[in-house]
């Protein structure tokens, strides 16, 4: 059971800027949801070598790493590979995947080619695709899907049996106040309560001018942090104008 | 046409309110419950009144919704609103009168005061709340669980009802608590003070029957607000 997770993107169209990444929005929350704590997000470059040392040293944080794009058949597509060279195996013909592929046939494709997408590292475990013939795959904590949206969207489920642990607690408040007017107080708040994490996000827009949200595995100290500085963020003159409570599993 | 008149009368007299209204029972107090839609039928609910408000929890399965209101006359003060809902109705449109149903909302009525609209359209919404259910007279702000527009977003469902998005699709599942100041939201909705008190609150939880799958909500207000 994995409790700590990484994320990679692979693809260069969105380290240049030419696609939007919208899969991480996607996965992060599901992944909370699941009781899972996201641990890092990288986005690399379609360079094997670059992906292969990433990923050797993000194992070494995580428990599972789950990678986004570069399965298809083009040359650019160099996931599998990366992932058989840490993995430490060849890669071969996934016999079940060949015969996905080879039963929903299209015109003007190359079977040559498309038959790569039936590679992959040996010893691993396909995960269905029911958008498309073609399947992600696990390995030795690595966990790849299509970076098409959609698709993993419909994928993603397959991962939740694979991570645990203990949704946390979180306590939003929303307020007009300046940053640096409750900053002392932040301070305090964390000194007290060193079991909560706290983050305070400037908002550019909108009814407010501040979001400060506390995190904690316990909801009863999560939320009476957050209520000592509603109380001291009173006292200097400025009240909380939205509160948004989000319990955890041991609430 | 004295006879469609007539009929038109008749008929609205049988429907004299937007749901059916049951009598009070231990725990509302002083509120009356009814369902919240003409054509739905009452969900699984829990409901506890206090002095100055409310606290419901409801499941309801599609079709079913459920309304409490309490008239009186209060100043446009403060009002404490703790909302939860675990999902949305997604499959209306929350501009349109006759498709916002929220999973949540308190609507607050000032009764005393109203818009000059015309006699042809109070005629014309007359007609559409015979179907729809009727609404309660006066200018309304209804504070509501959306589906799709920007939380913080402000809109006019109806020329006298203006609808304040306090939570949406993401925040599923989370509990939202916020102050409201009627008379600060009434002047950001109509540009000026609101002509009389407020004369009605209304707690209201739906999930029409075009959704799928129950959803689970809670209301709590407390109007006036406690002061801290």
């Amino acid at each position: 059971m994995a409790t700590k997770v990484g994320i990679v993107i692979l693809g260069d169209e969105v380290l240049k800027g030419e696609i939007r990444e919208t899969n991480l929005a996607h996965m992060i929350p599901l992944l909370a949801e699941w009781g899972a704590e996201t641990a890092l997000c990288a986005i690399l470059p379609d360079d094997i070598s670059v992906v292969v040392r990433h990923l050797r040293r993000f194992r070494e944080e995580v428990d599972l790493i789950i990678l986004t794009g570069g399965i298809g058949p083009t040359p650019d597509d160099i996931t599998r590979d990366a992932v058989a060279e840490v993995a430490g195996v060849p890669l071969i013909v996934h016999p079940e995947a060949k015969a996905a592929l080879e039963a929903r046939s299209y015109k003007g494709a190359n079977p040559e080619y498309r038959m790569l997408m039936a590679q992959v590292p040996q010893g691993a475990t396909l995960i269905p695709n029911p958008l498309s013939p073609a399947p992600g795959f696990f390995i030795d904590r690595m966990a790849v899907f299509p970076g098409v949206p959609r698709m993993l969207q419909a994928m993603f489920e397959w991962v939740k049996p694979m991570v645990s642990g203990r949704r946390k607690s979180r306590v939003t408040l929303y307020a007009m106040a300046m940053e640096s007017s409750y900053a002392g107080i932040m301070k305090d708040a964390m000194t007290a309560f060193p079991d909560v994490g706290i983050g305070s996000y400037p908002m550019s827009d909108g009814e407010y001018r501040v979001r400060v949200v506390f995190r904690g595995d316990r909801f009863e100290r999560t939320d009476a942090c957050a209520a000592a500085f509603a109380s001291k963020l009173a006292g200097i003159g400025f009240e909380v104008l939205r509160r948004v409570e989000e319990r955890g599993d041991d609430a | 046409m004295r006879k469609i008149a007539l009929f038109l009368l008749c008929f609205a007299a049988l429907l004299p309110s937007s749901g059916r209204v049951f009598a009070a029972e231990e725990g509302r107090g002083k509120w009356d419950e009814s369902t919240a839609g003409r054509w739905e039928s009452l969900p699984v609910r829990h409901v506890g009144a206090t002095d100055n408000g409310i606290s419901i929890e409801v499941t309801m399965s599609p079709g079913t919704g459920v309304s409490y209101r309490r008239v009186g006359r209060w100043a446009a003060g403060p009002a404490a609103l703790r909302l939860a809902a675990d999902n949305v109705n997604t499959r209306g449109n929350d501009y349109l009168p006759g498709e916002a149903t929220f999973p949540a909302s308190v609507t607050f009525v000032f009764g005393d005061d109203s818009l000059k609209l015309g006699a042809r359209r109070r005629v014309g919404l007359f007609l559409k709340q015979l179907w729809n259910g009727f609404t309660p007279s006066g200018i309304r702000l209804t504070y509501a669980w959306g589906n799709g527009l920007p939380v913080g977003s402000m809109y006019r469902l109806r020329e006298e009802e203006t609808v304040f998005v306090v939570a949406g699709p993401e925040e599923a599942g989370k509990t939202i608590s916020s102050t409201r100041r009627l008379g600060d939201d009434f002047r950001a909705a109509y540009g000026r003070p609101p002509k009389g008190p407020v004369t009605e609150v209304r707690v209201s939880a739906r999930r029409p029957s075009r959704e799928k799958g129950p959803v689970r909500a809670s209301i709590t207000v407390r109007f006036p607000a406690p002061q801290e």
